[in-house]
């Protein structure tokens, strides 16, 4: 398979992706090979494989994810522990429409440490807020009806404030 | 990267439907959430609601890592109605956004302690304890405890009981006894004399530790088990010691309180607070391979703070709440000023705010109540309470 990608050492691998609206990447394997799902995937077909097709990631989200594998593709020393801490928290700093299709993305590829981060965000946005504001944040529509949730905050009125 | 730019002009992204978001990844996310905020998450929408009440058993399980509240029994002024308020203490306000459902009847009753966000009463006069939930004013009785006029002071439940299934300690400090009742027995089962060992044990803290009771005594730390006295249903509790004191540590004994406390990662944990110069020393119980337990300094919380109290202690991730400071251990229940006002006192409480980085201990007033003169006697009750959750 050859490499097209700029900049890589020639040692390095490369794999090709297709995400769900047809649209082909070349992503070092090192990288790729963060999700389980990719990784399995290239175990399975081997070399032989030309393009892994991804049907439940389009590409836009495909882009974000693999931007994020390419960041943690080796392990962090101690000195660049801080860095990257700073990078991932900009990195999960995204607008919640984009926020739900990463964490479906990361969810099918199966990257566990892009999920904790991403299910940590989620939390940190719903962290005081009310149920009204948790709605308005993630464009949720309210569905119950006024009596019922009258009910639901009696039962627990200390939570609300 | 003309890879890159010709991806940032496909569509845009589908819309997001959080409402009916992955259950899976939905329960990971509110595993991240304090208690409040979990409970906000069960009034956003039907399909939420549904995920946090199928989740709410494991959800119990933590209720011991939320940031406490204080509870200060007293008379009120006006009516001489026993008064059971909830403070925040970081906040230093009282919290009146609810009702707490306990029944009036219960003023003509002894409060005892409170566990898992349960209350324990006594009946004047007799030997009948009740346990009741402030929130949902559930209600459980228990047995009667007649052991040669046991007197029940402490209590310690091993989970919440809102499930059905739950065990409960009674300590007795003046006798040095301890009953132990699984809920749904007739009888409870005590603690014998311990003679075979040599020394007379003295228990001080206890903890239902995975599936086990232990405690502390002056000799070390040791495990309460239930043995059948061969006739019948009738029980009684063993000390079997599973470790020894350091020898400093048992010179301290008589010097200190010791609190066992299982730390948010699951760990068991020692604390000890000395009495003459106010410090606090930190271990790690560990099991060793021959079932033997030691204990090793810590001298480090990291992110955590604890909360030490005599019915039982909790701990947080202090990151969680503001006002909290992480490596820290807050110890409550200190009445530091009273101040007489025609027939009423005003009472304030203190706290011990103790960090681990420069082992500096802080008074921090915390709580101030006004309280009718003759019930004085009422304030030595001041206990951490952390809420549960009502379905």
């Amino acid at each position: 398979m050859a490499s097209s990608t700029s900049g890589s050492s020639s040692s390095s691998k490369v794999v090709k992706i297709r995400s769900s609206d047809n649209e082909n990447f070349e992503v070092e394997e090192a990288a790729a090979a963060r999700s389980e799902t990719i990784k399995k995937l290239l175990e399975d077909v081997g070399d032989d494989a030309d393009v892994i097709p991804l049907p439940n990631v389009d590409a836009k989200t495909l882009v974000k994810v693999m931007e994020w594998c390419k960041k943690h593709m080796d392990d962090v020393d101690e000195l660049n522990k801080e860095e990257m801490k700073t990078w991932d928290a900009e990195f999960v700093d995204m607008d919640q429409s984009c926020l739900y299709n990463v964490l479906l993305a990361a969810n099918f590829l199966n990257i566990k440490e892009l999920l904790d981060q991403l299910t940590q965000k989620v939390a940190d946005m719903i962290k005081g807020k009310s149920p009204e504001e948790i709605r308005a944040t993630f464009n949720i529509k309210n569905d119950f009806t006024p009596e019922e949730e009258a009910e639901i905050r009696k039962q627990n009125a200390w939570a609300f404030e | 990267m003309a890879k890159r730019a010709s991806c940032l002009a496909s569509p845009e992204f589908s819309s997001a439907k959080w409402a009916i978001f992955h259950t899976d990844l939905l329960e990971t996310m509110l595993d991240k959430l304090v208690l409040s905020d979990y409970i906000r998450c069960s009034a956003v929408c039907k399909s939420w609601n549904s995920i946090v009440l199928n989740h709410k058993q494991k959800r119990i399980r933590l209720s011991n890592h939320q940031l406490p509240w204080q509870l200060i029994i007293h008379l009120g002024y006006e009516n001489g109605q026993k008064i059971f308020g909830l403070y925040d203490f970081f906040a230093r306000t009282r919290i009146t956004n609810f009702q707490l459902h306990i029944p009036n009847e219960y003023n003509s009753y002894d409060y005892c302690d409170s566990s898992r966000g349960w209350l324990f009463f006594k009946v004047k006069k007799s030997e009948i304890f009740i346990i009741i939930n402030p929130l949902s004013g559930t209600i459980f009785h228990l047995p009667k405890l007649i052991s040669r006029r046991f007197h029940g002071g402490r209590f310690i439940l091993s989970n919440d009981p809102c499930f059905g299934s739950f065990e409960v300690l009674a300590i007795d400090n003046f006798r040095n006894k301890v009953a132990h009742l699984k809920f749904g027995d007739d009888y409870w089962s005590y603690t014998k004399r311990s003679c075979e060992i040599g020394i007379r044990l003295f228990l001080s803290s206890f903890i239902f530790y995975k599936d086990r009771i232990i405690a502390c005594c002056n000799k070390g730390i040791v495990s309460l088990e239930l043995i059948n006295n061969g006739d019948g249903d009738i029980h009684s509790l063993r000390i079997n010691v599973l470790g020894e004191l350091s020898p400093e540590l048992k010179k301290l004994y008589d010097h200190s309180c010791l609190y066992l406390v299982e730390n948010t990662n699951g760990d068991l944990l020692l604390v000890v607070r000395h009495i003459v110069v106010v410090k606090y020393d930190i271990f790690k119980i560990i099991e060793s391979k021959t079932g033997r337990f030691e204990h090793i300094p810590v001298m480090n919380l990291k992110s955590h703070s604890l909360f030490l109290g005599n019915n039982h202690s909790i701990s947080v991730l202090a990151s969680n709440y503001p006002g909290c400071k992480q490596n820290s251990i807050y110890c409550s229940h200190v009445l530091t000023s009273l101040a007489r006002q025609g027939r009423f006192l005003k009472c304030v409480f203190s706290m011990d705010e103790f960090n681990l980085d420069d082992k500096i201990v802080q008074r921090i007033p915390s709580v101030e109540i006004w309280t009718e003169d003759q019930s004085v006697d009422v304030l030595g009750e001041v206990s951490w309470i952390v809420l549960s959750m009502k379905f």
